[in-house]
């Protein structure tokens, strides 16, 4: 499976090569132009059939991921790191990591409960009092492992569950990757480019070079987006249910949607019986933020596969939504991308 | 050894709940021993030899996990702790429901942090703030979970460098794994001695299995084998202990005989260890068999590790080997002189 094999993948953000490899090859053999910028985002135009004028539309999702980078290495062998993009220490405690380009293994582990003062339990851990531990004796023989400026990822294991239900780490936003390279093997009444960025999570710094090399009437961006549905979470800041369809956004913290466009994408699913839902609570913030100015005013809009956990080595997606969000920007290009 | 350690972190056994790992540790140690036995409360008991002093060696089998207390509206189930589970684990935690009809794979959730409130945000998030994502709404869950359904964790083991290997459960599977080499050891020496090899249950909850096997059994003398704080970030002076050796255990719960034995035999035999000094009743199985019955010398040695009770508990593979054959051969020397020991 597709997104099983990128999931896998290790692409933190500045480190996305095994990410973008993978893609490359799928792509080279279904778009007519590849080509990579020096940011090291993938571009990937594919001609629209027919002759005369035609519209040209472009999606984009991220390739990287939110991880954890090395930045130093104490003297009893333990190493201390800093985070890349948004991730809650809390979630970071008890769990196994991979470091480095040749994956050494390590855990993160805390005090036992034992040794902890009830002030200690009361305490929330930060990233300043976590350490990832390799097992090295001491510096030295961490040394011979890794070294500061290492990538770090989760070591999380693909399980499916439930009622149709992923749990994997990087579904946000392999998710986007995989709908992009199932339409990039179809034939559209369209131009279609499809970007994969990088460093969407250090603050969409991909997305801002990418800008450059898109000339389309409009550009969609396929994520992951949050999902607070269960437990104590008021209605209103649920944002959007996992199971309930493919996400379309109005507005987010980076950017306000072209309205036409919104309009469009929500007529679409309807007239599709595509599942959809809107995203109700103006949270996150993607690549749109950025493809929207960087060159020149854009159309832009956001079809969203709704993720639970999303920041975290459990982050947990429903198939049936991420088969939503393919149908609807499939349908969406086999009307023409008219909006 | 990696073997056994990953395929027996695997296997469910929450306190009272331990048959999940009965059958893998009869098969394990049924090569090595004349007899193996599981009493009313799911202790199994090993017996190598049948001459001699009479010696109850003791591991626990049990691990420390959640129990479900309530399936709600939208399918997500609450749930207490079954042990001394720290709740800071246990934010994004996997996990299995032991569920009537089979394992159900769940995710532990929590009200994401841009929610809470600034004060909120510094607190550790307790036990009634979160729950298990099972991926079912109400009533399908209702249908699959039960209230009072047991709930391990789902954790991979992972060999590390150094010689270091990180799992859950190593409290306390890893000193099975020293039990099963000690039982080895033994079967091979042909020793004038019979030995328990007591795996037991409900240790994280009071020793409750320990007790009545030494009730049962009732030795000459004990063995206890636990782990023990190993150094690691945070940890104080006097509290914890280096990963490269084991501990032998000195103090009151401790017969000072014992002790001064299992110290001779290790340095005759240049095994390594580092000595723990424990003021109080220790938090072990040598607690309840000191005092079973009218009371058992007993004797403690203890693994160090990193993070206990978390799901990625640290230690060295060679102390669970060098606790094994240190076991075996105080043993073996007590056999020897048996006629001869006095206790005071």
């Amino acid at each position: 499976m597709v997104l099983k094999e990128l999931c896998a993948l290790r692409g933190v953000s500045g480190a996305e090569a095994p990410v973008r490899d993978y893609i490359l090859e799928k792509v080279r053999k279904t778009a007519d132009h590849v080509c990579v910028d020096r940011m090291g985002n993938v571009i990937a135009f594919k001609r629209g059939a027919g002759a005369g004028p035609r519209r040209h539309i472009a999606f984009a999702a991220h390739m990287d991921e939110v991880g954890l980078i090395v930045v130093g290495i104490n003297d009893n062998g333990l190493l201390s790191y800093e985070t890349i993009g948004g991730i809650d220490s809390r979630v970071l405690v008890s769990k196994c990591v991979l470091v480095g380009e040749n994956a050494v293994p390590g855990v993160i582990g805390a005090k036992a409960i034992h040794l902890q003062s009830a002030e200690e339990r009361r305490r929330v851990l930060g990233h300043g009092d976590l350490y990832i531990d390799i097992g090295a004796k001491d510096k030295k023989a961490a040394e011979e492992l890794v070294s500061p400026g290492d990538y770090v990822s989760f070591d999380s294991e693909w399980v499916e569950f439930g009622e149709g239900l992923v749990k994997s780490k990087a579904l946000d936003d392999r998710v986007g990757c995989m709908t992009m390279l199932s339409l990039l093997e179809e034939e559209y009444p369209c131009d279609l480019t499809c970007v994969f960025t990088v460093q969407e999570e250090t603050g969409l710094r991909g997305a801002k070079t990418a800008a450059c090399a898109v000339n389309a009437d409009a550009v969609i961006v396929l994520e992951g987006t949050t999902s607070n549905d269960l437990g104590d979470v008021e209605d209103h800041l649920k944002v959007c249910r996992v199971g309930a369809g493919a996400v379309i956004s109005f507005m987010d913290k980076a950017s306000i949607g072209a309205r036409r466009l919104f309009e469009a994408l929500k007529n679409t699913a309807r007239e599709g019986n595509i599942s959809w839902q809107l995203k109700k609570y103006v949270s996150g913030g993607n690549d749109t933020g950025a493809l929207q100015t960087n060159a020149g005013a854009r159309a832009t809009g956001v079809i969203s596969v709704p993720c639970r956990y999303i920041q975290s080595h459990s982050s947990v997606a429903s198939f049936a939504d991420i088969e939503a969000q393919y149908l609807l920007a499939h349908r969406f290009l086999s009307q023409g991308g008219e909006f | 050894m990696e073997k056994f350690l990953t395929e027996i972190v695997r296997l469910p056994g929450v306190p009272g709940y331990e048959r999940g790992v009965n059958q893998y540790v009869k098969e394990a140690f049924r090569p090595y021993a004349d007899e193996v036995t599981v009493d009313a409360m799911y202790n199994v008991i090993a017996r190598v030899g049948s001459a001699g002093p009479r010696v109850m060696i003791s591991a626990h089998q049990d691990e420390i996990g959640l129990a479900v207390t309530e399936i709600e509206q939208d399918g997500c189930l609450r749930f207490t702790r079954n042990g001394g589970v720290d709740p800071r684990i246990l934010p994004g935690m996997e996990v299995e429901v032991q569920a009537q009809n089979g394992p159900l794979y769940g995710v532990i959730g929590a009200k994401p942090p841009h929610l809470l409130s600034e004060e909120d945000r510094r607190q550790t998030l307790q036990f009634e703030n979160l729950y298990i994502d099972i991926g079912y709404g109400a009533e399908t869950a209702r249908k699959l979970v039960r209230v009072g359904d047991p709930v391990v964790f789902r954790a991979k083991a992972q060999a590390l460098s150094g010689g270091c290997f990180a799992a859950k459960t190593m409290d306390d599977r890893a000193s099975i794994a020293s039990m099963l080499i000690a039982a080895e050891e033994m079967s091979r020496m042909k020793l004038d001695s019979t030995a328990y090899f007591v795996s037991s249950v409900q240790e994280e909850i009071g020793l409750k299995g320990a007790a009545t096997a030494a009730y049962a059994l009732n030795p000459d003398y004990a063995i206890a084998i636990d782990v023990t704080h190993g150094e690691g970030p945070g940890t104080g002076k006097w509290e914890a202990f280096p990963l490269e050796k084991m501990t032998i255990v000195c103090g009151p719960n401790i017969h000072p005989t014992l002790y001064r034995r299992a110290e001779e035999c290790a340095k005759k035999h240049h095994i390594p260890f580092a000595k723990e000094v424990c003021s109080t009743p220790t938090g072990t199985d040598a607690n309840a068999i000191q005092v079973a019955r009218d009371g058992i010398p007993t004797l403690l040695l203890s693994i160090p590790l990193r993070y206990m009770h978390t799901t990625v508990e640290t230690l060295k593979l060679d102390v669970i080997r060098d606790v094994g054959r240190l076991t075996a051969l105080l043993i073996q020397e007590i056999a020897r002189d048996w006629e001869e020991l006095k206790w005071y």
